[in-house]
């Protein structure tokens, strides 16, 4: 990943992003709101152009990439079993032992033949990232997918995850939630105004300079921490 | 599995589905009132309530191009207003002046200016009525030279090869009125293939305004990650393609037989393309459509000034 720059009427949303992402990083981007996450994290999901630099990807799958947006982008009128199996036939997975084993890990075994509007957010919040991985990505997007989620649906999630990312899945998310971060333990890549400010490991989080950054950014470190502590 | 991503909206392709119907029984109705609209309304009175008047009703039934009503009262509103061509008056004891033959200014005829046809109602009457009497006077001669012979079987059958029909058979299938009945129907079919525009213009905007949903929802985003957004584009404008294909080609060829009574190919082909360039248009439109306000304001925008321009 180079320098990225999507410019909107005439304002640099993102700006000087440069950066490596290995096979089975973890990387959760950090900042507040309008630090320019999801515009990254579009990028990089290849649904944005930057106006400058580039995006090298280097995948040895036909789907490389998972994305799981913020919205719950399913198709409302469907059961959980016909949205996996629209998924399904649209990507052709490498194995099914794996979606059944998704189903089971993120408790969906019960719901499936329910239709998602009349699932809970928290449920539809599971089917939305259970679509986002039904193909087996290299690479896993998630955009705030964890928001309004209890913390039982979030511990079945996380773990998913978790075993996914032990077995060479890259994840990237964006988060607000520090829960979130101290299960998955990720790097730290701290956003703020469109620019990349540091790059660590989240354990370093309460020792990051911050005399140099904005007060969106200190508030979210002095909310966060305080809860760490 | 693409079936079940569209059957999610069962409502609207219900409601698609059902058109055909919709417009056959609409058809119909309207068709039926048309031809009645044709008929001569006629009231034949009978105070007295007599079983002649019966028979009569049921000789004139043969025509269909009379509405004879009975009634007890001269429907003198009905009458001015012009709803009723003729009302004729049938006199107390009718059928034993029939057999007497005493029938000289027995039977009371009402009209109004704008009468037309009633003349012709009445040359029917006559004839039924004539017949009887014919028949009565050949039953008395009969019965005068021969005391056994039965009145009612000489009634029956006699005379009845020498009678004669009314001279004026009404048919209504003159030249001019029949090309007037054809400009009436041809009038209605146009309007029925409008208001079957208005509707399916409205059922694309329906349709499209899935692309929108879909849209809004980031299911286009999603796909587009795995490179299989298009094929969902797709797959849109082949189903509404097809289902609004086969519903207007049911739907025009059931409202051209019922109005027209034949197939016009090229009407057929003409409303065909129209919703299949329709569907193209809209499906162009919804890349840059961003509200379903915006859709539905081009939709009505289209509907009123395509209404001016049938007008």
């Amino acid at each position: 990943m180079k320098t990225s720059l999507i410019k909107k009427r005439r304002q640099a949303l993102v700006s000087e992003i440069n950066g490596q992402i290995n096979k089975g990083d973890c990387i959760s981007l950090f900042g507040p709101n309008g630090a320019g996450k999801s515009t990254l994290i579009k990028i990089m999901a290849g649904l944005l152009k930057s106006s400058k630099g580039k995006r090298v990807v280097n995948f040895t799958d036909k789907n490389p990439i998972g994305y799981v947006p913020q919205q719950i982008a399913l198709f409302k009128g469907l059961t959980v079993r016909d949205q996996l199996k629209y998924y399904e036939k649209l990507t052709k997975p490498k194995s099914s032992e794996f979606i059944d084993e998704m189903i089971l890990s993120l408790g969906l075994s019960s719901i499936l033949n329910k239709k998602i509007n009349q699932l809970s957010g928290g449920m539809q919040r599971k089917v939305n990232l259970a679509v986002g991985m039904i193909h087996q990505p290299e690479l896993l997007l998630l955009d705030e997918a964890f928001v309004g989620v209890d913390l039982a649906a979030k511990h079945d999630m996380l773990s998913w995850l978790k075993r996914l990312n032990e077995n060479g899945i890259t994840i990237i998310f964006i988060t607000h939630d520090w829960y979130v971060i101290q299960h998955l333990k990720p790097q730290m890549w701290i956003m703020d105004k469109g620019n990349m400010i540091d790059q660590v490991e989240w354990e370093s989080v309460p020792y990051i300079n911050l005399t140099r950054q904005s007060q969106a950014l200190q508030k979210m470190f002095d909310v966060n921490l305080t809860h760490v502590n | 599995m693409m079936i079940k991503v569209f059957t999610q909206y069962k409502w609207t392709i219900i409601s698609i589905l059902i058109l055909p119907i919709l417009f056959s029984v609409i058809s119909i109705v309207l068709s039926d009132k048309s031809a009645e609209e044709l008929k001569i309304p006629v009231v034949l009175v009978d105070p007295f309530n007599q079983e002649i008047t019966g028979n009569l009703l049921e000789d004139m039934s043969i025509n269909d191009s009379f509405i004879v009503t009975k009634a007890k009262q001269i429907p003198k509103d009905h009458l001015m207003r012009g709803e009723v061509e003729a009302v004729f008056v049938l006199p107390q004891n009718l059928k034993e002046k029939i057999s007497s033959g005493k029938l000289q200014n027995e039977i009371t005829w009402y009209r109004h200016e704008r009468s037309l046809f009633d003349g012709l109602f009445k040359e029917q009457l006559a004839s039924s009525i004539v017949k009887r009497a014919v028949r009565a006077e050949a039953a008395n001669i009969v019965k005068n030279y021969q005391e056994n012979a039965n009145w009612n079987k000489v009634y029956k059958f006699g005379l009845q090869y020498l009678e004669t029909d009314p001279i004026f058979q009404i048919q209504f299938q003159t030249i001019d009125e029949q090309a007037q009945t054809q400009n009436v129907s041809s009038d209605k079919w146009v309007f029925m293939r409008w208001l079957y525009w208005l509707i399916i213009w409205g059922m694309i905007a329906r349709l499209t305004q899935m692309l929108l949903n879909w849209r809004e929802q980031l299911i286009f985003e999603r796909l587009r990650t795995l490179g299989r957004s298009k094929s969902l584009h797709h797959n849109w404008l082949l189903f509404v393609a097809l289902l609004l294909f086969f519903i207007t080609l049911v739907t025009s060829t059931i409202t051209q037989y019922i109005w027209l009574e034949t197939y016009q190919e090229l009407a057929i082909v003409t409303d065909l393309s129209l919703v299949l360039l329709s569907i193209v248009i809209y499906f162009l439109l919804s890349t840059f459509i961003k509200t379903k306000e915006t859709l539905w304001m081009i939709s009505f925008t289209y509907g009123v000034v395509s209404s001016i321009v049938f007008s």
